[in-house]
């Protein structure tokens, strides 16, 4: 809480700060997902897939510290439900402030960015609410009118209500985006990260956990979420990940992206995979 | 590129009350001879320099909807653009062109910042915030100049007897068309160009999906 105290004061002073008012740029994203092994768990037949619905708002502030590093500093909002398990249903709540340093005049100066954000989670199920703050510093590149690419490395430390939520990783994640034409962009990204995975697993009959794994598991707490006799766990592991996104463009402040995306999840003795497939309306106001 | 040119008509309506010859141009795509918009045309007397500016009206271009408008400005040599902020955010405006490189750092809506543009050449205008904004000044270093409109026709003002280089320009074409003309005083002349127009590919202005691009 220290934590979000010095963030939410760090914005307000940043915006007492500023010399005039400017309007924050203002977006907002609507955002169906379908999630397969939405149960992270190891174990075939606890697997199971559900849909996920989020909207979300975002507010944004800019002001030039110097001539060319800005500040920016916003807030944002989303609920997300998953009517198949609506223990998932959630609110979240987020502070962030970034330094953005773009070197250089145009399109094609690199930008880099600081970023921390501390957010705040509240859930229908409420053993996965918590705390997170993240970090991230990235690097923006324009090659030219098509491609575009970001280079970016994150922090992130989660702290939940139970303890299979206290959690921590980093990670390394490369994306390129080209512009096909100027309404279609194909953007494909990977990502690694290294740090503690939750995993959840099913002990109530056949198919359940095999007790090797026993050793491997962290802050194991039972979870109502998914049923009954279900843990939910970290584990010391990576996670790999890669997307693939097309996103049209409808008219100039909108549009449809749409997002494959795979993580397999390494940990000692046990793996996993997620598959996500979404489809946004994101608009900026 | 006179091999660009299609055809130059000069029409004789008949002898004109003018001291000065009456230019019309028209401007068309090579493709399909659709009407080209936002082209500037200018002629640069040839036998004596151009009248100097007197008083300029400054010009102004201002950003609205996170956009520059006009798309494409021209000016005579030494006249003063006034860059107002209609928009609700900041914005940061910037020229990389050798005939006026400048920056406006970050001001706000409702603010007017001026630049007097003193050199002779094409400028592009950007936003360094929002990288999609893009607009063109074309100093011109002679008051006879026209922009064409929605139907592709420029009228210059009236030409003093003599020669001159007429020159059509154009965001899109590769490169400037031009002539030379003679000013006939006793006529009237429209002149027709036919240009091979660059697809119109703009930086993306949409968002993306999960990232904040601003």
């Amino acid at each position: 809480m220290k934590l979000l105290r010095s963030l939410s004061v760090a914005v307000a002073v940043a915006g007492a700060c500023r010399s005039g008012v400017a309007d924050p740029v203002v977006s907002s994203a609507a955002t169906v997902t379908w999630e397969d092994n939405i149960t992270r768990t190891p174990f075939a037949g606890a697997k199971d897939d559900a849909f996920t619905y989020a909207l979300g708002g975002d507010a944004e502030w800019h002001d030039q510290l110097t001539r060319d590093v800005a500040v920016q500093y916003g807030a944002g909002l989303e609920l997300e439900t998953c009517p198949r398990y609506d223990g998932l249903d959630r609110a979240d709540a987020s502070l962030r402030l970034a330094l953005r340093r773009k070197v250089g005049l145009g399109p094609y100066a690199p930008a880099f960015r600081a970023e921390v954000c501390y957010a705040g989670s509240t859930y229908r199920d409420s053993q996965h609410d918590g705390t997170r703050f993240t970090a991230n510093l990235s690097w923006t590149q324009r090659w030219n009118d098509s491609w575009q690419t970001v280079v970016a490395a994150n922090y992130l430390q989660n702290d939940g209500r139970a303890a299979s939520y206290d959690y921590h990783d980093r990670g390394l994640s490369a994306e390129a985006r080209y512009d096909l034409t100027e309404r279609w962009q194909l953007s494909a990204g990977v990502r690694r990260q290294f740090g503690e995975e939750v995993v959840y697993a099913w002990l109530g009959g056949a198919g359940a956990a095999y007790p090797y794994a026993y050793a491997t598991w962290k802050n194991a707490v039972e979870i109502p979420t998914f049923g009954r006799h279900w843990y939910g766990y970290t584990i010391d592991a990576h996670a790999d990940s890669f997307w693939v996104e097309l996103s049209p463009a409808l008219g100039g402040d909108s549009s449809l992206p749409l997002r494959f995306e795979q993580t397999a999840v390494v940990g000692r003795g046990e793996g996993f995979h997620t598959r996500l497939l979404s489809l946004s309306f994101v608009k900026r106001f | 590129m006179p091999a660009r040119i299609l055809a130059v008509a000069a029409l004789v309506f008949g002898l004109a009350a003018h001291a000065e010859e009456l230019v019309k141009v028209v401007v068309r795509t090579t493709l399909d001879g659709k009407p080209v918009a936002d082209a500037v045309v200018s002629a640069t007397p040839l036998d004596r320099p151009a009248p100097p500016p007197v008083n300029p009206a400054p010009a102004q271009i201002e950003q609205k909807d996170q956009e520059f408008r006009p798309y494409v400005t021209a000016i005579q040599v030494g006249t003063t653009v006034n860059f107002p902020n209609h928009d609700t955010v900041q914005h940061h405006v910037y020229s990389l062109s050798k005939p006026k490189r400048f920056e406006i750092p970050l001001y706000q809506s409702g603010a007017s910042q001026a630049v007097v543009f003193d050199n002779p050449g094409v400028v592009t205008i950007g936003c360094n915030i929002h990288d999609w904004m893009v607009a063109y000044i074309v100093v011109l270093p002679t008051p006879y100049y026209a922009m064409t409109d929605a139907t592709g026709a420029a009228a210059l003002p009236p030409l003093p007897a003599g020669r001159y280089r007429l020159e059509v320009w154009h965001p899109r074409a590769p490169s400037p068309l031009g002539q030379e003309i003679t000013s006939d005083p006793t006529k009237q002349a429209v002149l027709e160009f036919s240009v091979a127009l660059k697809p119109d590919k703009r930086i993306r202005r949409a968002p993306s999906g999960r990232t904040n691009d601003y």
